[in-house]
C-alpha cells in the first residue's frame, strides 16, 4: 500500500542556516505520529515546510503526499489536496469574519473534491456539530478570525476548522503550547474524533503530556534536523523521564 | 516644479460677471481680495508641502480664459447618471448637484418638522458663516457656484440621511465651486452624505467647503464619499465647530480623482465635545491624494478620535498630516490619532506626519503612524486554508479597511462604503460575495 506520506533526505533551510538535515519519515494512513524533540530541533520547521511557508528553502529531498510531489504544490493546494496545519500561533485577522473563512475554506477543499459548494444551511449546521465538539461559543463565528481570542480559543479554532475541513494530513504544530488541562482535553477531543482510517495525524509536540490524551502509534525523536529514534508510546514516556540531554550524547557519539 | 500662478484679471472678470443677489456680488468679490493677497498654496508652504497644485491653477486659467462669462455646458441627463451611481431605492432624502449646481427640482418635499434646506443662492441675507479659512476657501467663494444649507432646529431629528450627490459631467475643462452650511441647533441630530462622482471622462476642478456648526449636545454623521472621475481634480474643506456635548462622526473615503487634497479642521469649543475622524484612501496609477485633518480641543474634557488608512498601488502617491492642538484650558482632553498604510507596491509612496501640541494639564494623547505591507504571517494562514493567493491577498487588503468601515453608524451607509471599497480593489466580485 501506498503510504499517505513519504518524506526522504529532506534538508530545508531558513536564511541560509541548514535546519532539516536529511530527515526520513513515513506515514500511513489511520496512523498517530509524534515528533519530539528539544527546542531548536527542527519539528516546527518541518510542520510548516510540509504546508508550503515559502519562508523556508528545500535545498534536498523529496516529499511525496498520497503519492504527488507535495514540494511543487503552491499553500492552497496541499490544502485542497487534505493538508491541514494547526499553527503553533493562529493568527489574528481582524476583518475577516471566522465564519467566512471556514466557509471558504471548506468550498475550496469541496472544489478541488469535485463536489459543489455547501449550502448555508447544511454549512452552519455542519459548523455548530463541530463547536459543540470543541466546546465553542457561537459568537465565535461573527467574530474577526482569532481576534481577541484567549491562547486556548485560538487553539480550538484550529482544531474547530480542522473537523471541518476533515484533511487527509493533519500536522498539529506544538498545539498542546499555552493550554490548560481542560482546555487540553477538548483539543484532544477534537483531534481523536478526527482518527480514521483513511486519515494520518502528525504530531509536533515538545512534551510527553498531550500523549496522555492522544495515543500515538509511532514516537519519533528529532534533533538537529534528523530523526534519530523512533518507537512506540514507550519512547515519550522515557522522553519524559530522560529529558532530552542524552541525545547529545547520541549526537557525538 | 513649477509654482501656480493665476491671471488675476481673467479671475476678476469671471467674479464679476457672475449672477446672484447683491449680498453675494459683495461676498464673491470679498472673497476674491482674499484669494488674490494669498494666491494659490505652493509647496514653498508647510501645509502643501508635498501636493502641487499647478495643474489645478493651469485647468482653472485655461477655463476662465476659455469663455469670457464662463458658462459650462452639462453632459448627459445627470438623473440617468445619479441612478447608476447611487441605485435605485436609496432609502435617504437625495439632492443632487451637477457641475456644482443645484438642481431644484431635487429638493426634498417632505422634511421632518424643525429641518429646512435652502438654495443658497435664494437666501436673500448672506447665509455664509463666519469661516475664512484658506487660500482654496477663498477662493471657492469667489467662484461660488451654488450651494445648500441645511438647518436643524433645537431637538429636530432629520429621520433618513440627506444624501447630497454632487456629480461632475462633459469633457469640457471647469471650475465648480459649490460650498454646503450645516447649522444643527441643541439636541439636533441629522446624518448627511456628500458623494462626489461623475461621468468617466469628466474633466473638472471641484472645490467645495462644508462648513458646519453644531449647538449644544447636536450630533451628527458626516460622511464624505470621493469617486471623482480619474481626469478630475477635487479640494475639498469641512470646517466643524462643536458647542458643548456635541457629537460629530465623519467618514470619508478617497477612491477617485487625479489630484485630490481634502482638509478636516474641528473646533471643539464646548466642554466634552466629541469629533471621530475616520478616514480611508485607496489609490492606483498616478493619483495623488492629501488628507490633512487638524483638531483643537478648545475646551475641557473633550474627546478627538481620529484613524486613518491607506491601501496604495501602482506609482500612488498619498499624504496624511495630521494636527491635534491642545488649547490652553482645555484640561482632559483625550485624543487619539492614528494612521495606518500598506503599500502594495514599490512605486506607491506615502508621507505621513501626526502632530501634536499640547498647552493643557491632564490630557491623554496618543498618535502613531505606519506604512507597511501584507503581513506574511496572516497571508500564508489564509492560503493554508485552501484561498488561493489573490484572493487572501484581496481579503487581507479589504480587512484591514473594513475595520474603519465598521465604524459607521448606519448599517446601510457603512454596507454601501463596503461596496465602494470592494469595487476598487480588483477581482471585486469574488470579494463581494464574501461581504
Amino acid at each position: 500500500m501506498q503510504p499517505l506520506l513519504e518524506i526522504r533526505n529532506l534538508h530545508a533551510t531558513v536564511e541560509g542556516t541548514e535546519i532539516l538535515r536529511g530527515l526520513d519519515l513515513t506515514v500511513d494512513a489511520g496512523e498517530v505520529h509524534a515528533i519530539m524533540g528539544p527546542n531548536g530541533s527542527g519539528k516546527s520547521t518541518l510542520a510548516h515546510v510540509l504546508a508550503g511557508r515559502d519562508d523556508y528553502e528545500v535545498t534536498d529531498g523529496q516529499v511525496l503526499f498520497r503519492g504527488q510531489n507535495l514540494l511543487e504544490m503552491e499553500p492552497e493546494e496541499r490544502a485542497r489536496e487534505g493538508v491541514f496545519l494547526a499553527f503553533q500561533y493562529p493568527v489574528e485577522i481582524p476583518g475577516v469574519n471566522n465564519a467566512y473563512l471556514l466557509k471558504a475554506a471548506l468550498n475550496a477543499v469541496r472544489k478541488a473534491r469535485g463536489e459543489p459548494e455547501i449550502d448555508a444551511i447544511d454549512f452552519l449546521k455542519l459548523v455548530r456539530e463541530k463547536m459543540s465538539l470543541m466546546q465553542m461559543d457561537q459568537s465565535f463565528l461573527n467574530r474577526g478570525v482569532n481576534e481577541g481570542f484567549s491562547g486556548g480559543e485560538k487553539k480550538r479554532n484550529e482544531i474547530l476548522q480542522m473537523a471541518v475541513l476533515e484533511p487527509m494530513l493533519c500536522l498539529l504544530d506544538e498545539t498542546d503550547s499555552g493550554l490548560d488541562i481542560d482546555a487540553l482535553k477538548v483539543v484532544a477531543g477534537g483531534v481523536n474524533s478526527l482518527r480514521s482510517p483513511d486519515r494520518a495525524i502528525v504530531l509536533v509536540t515538545h512534551y510527553q503530556r498531550l500523549l496522555d490524551y492522544i495515543q500515538p502509534d509511532a514516537v519519533h525523536v528529532l534533533s538537529r534536523g534528523r530523526i534519530v529514534r523512533s518507537g512506540d508510546k514507550n519512547l515519550a514516556l522515557e522522553l519524559e523521564e530522560r529529558g532530552y540531554d542524552w541525545l547529545r550524547e547520541v549526537e557525538s557519539a | 516644479m513649477k509654482a501656480p500662478v493665476l491671471d488675476s484679471e481673467l479671475l476678476r472678470h469671471a467674479v464679476d460677471t457672475r449672477p446672484g443677489p447683491d449680498w453675494l456680488a459683495r461676498f464673491r468679490r470679498e472673497s476674491l481680495e482674499r484669494f488674490l493677497d494669498a494666491g494659490f498654496p505652493t509647496v514653498r508652504q508647510e501645509a502643501w508641502k508635498y501636493t502641487n497644485l499647478s495643474p489645478v491653477a493651469e485647468l482653472t486659467e485655461r477655463w476662465l480664459s476659455a469663455k469670457p462669462t464662463p458658462e459650462d455646458e452639462t453632459g448627459r441627463p445627470a438623473a440617468t447618471l445619479a441612478e447608476d451611481i447611487v441605485g435605485g431605492g436609496s432609502d435617504a432624502h437625495t439632492v443632487l448637484f451637477v457641475d456644482g449646481r443645484l438642481d431644484t427640482g431635487s429638493l426634498p418635499r417632505d422634511l421632518p418638522d424643525g429641518v429646512s434646506l435652502e438654495p443658497l443662492l435664494e437666501a436673500d441675507v448672506p447665509p455664509i458663516g463666519a469661516v475664512r479659512g484658506d487660500a482654496m476657501t477663498a477662493l471657492n467663494g469667489a467662484l461660488l457656484t451654488d450651494g445648500l444649507r441645511l438647518t436643524l432646529a433645537d431637538s429636530a431629528s432629520l429621520d433618513r440621511p440627506l444624501y447630497l450627490l454632487l456629480l461632475v459631467t462633459g469633457e469640457t475643462e471647469a471650475v465648480v465651486s459649490p460650498r454646503i452650511l450645516i447649522e444643527a441647533g441643541r439636541g439636533a441630530n441629522a446624518t448627511i452624505v456628500e458623494h462626489y462622482a461623475g461621468e468617466p471622462d469628466a474633466r473638472r476642478f471641484t472645490n467645495v467647503v462644508t462648513d458646519i456648526v453644531q449647538d449644544t449636545a447636536a450630533r451628527l454623521q458626516h460622511y464624505r464619499f470621493q469617486q471623482q472621475p480619474s481626469a478630475s481634480f477635487q479640494v475639498s474643506r469641512l470646517h466643524a465647530r462643536l458647542a458643548a456635548s456635541a457629537e460629530l462622526d465623519c467618514h470619508s473615503i478617497d477612491l477617485g480623482g487625479q489630484l485630490v487634497r481634502h482638509d478636516a479642521m474641528i473646533r471643539l469649543t464646548g466642554d466634552g465635545a466629541r469629533v471621530a475622524l475616520n478616514g480611508i484612501y485607496v489609490t492606483d496609477g498616478r493619483q495623488h491624494v492629501d488628507n490633512h485633518t487638524r483638531v483643537d480641543h478648545e475646551a475641557p474634557d473633550t474627546i478627538s478620535r481620529e484613524d486613518y488608512r491607506g491601501v496604495l498601488k501602482d506609482s500612488s502617491r498619498a499624504v496624511f498630516n495630521g494636527k491635534v492642538m491642545v488649547h490652553a484650558g482645555a484640561d482632559g482632553t483625550d485624543a487619539a490619532q492614528s494612521n495606518r498604510n500598506l503599500l502594495l507596491s514599490e512605486g506607491a509612496e506615502v508621507d505621513t506626519k501626526p502632530e501634536l501640541e499640547i498647552y493643557a494639564d491632564d490630557v491623554k494623547c496618543s498618535h502613531g503612524a505606519t506604512v507597511g505591507q501584507l503581513d506574511q504571517t496572516s497571508l500564508f494562514y489564509l492560503r493554508s486554508r485552501g484561498l488561493d493567493e489573490e484572493t487572501a491577498r484581496h481579503l487581507l487588503t479589504f480587512a484591514f479597511l473594513r475595520e474603519i468601515v465598521g465604524r459607521a453608524r448606519n448599517a446601510a451607509l457603512g454596507r454601501r462604503m463596503e461596496r465602494m471599497l470592494v469595487g476598487g480593489l480588483p477581482e471585486f466580485e469574488e470579494l463581494e460575495s464574501l461581504l
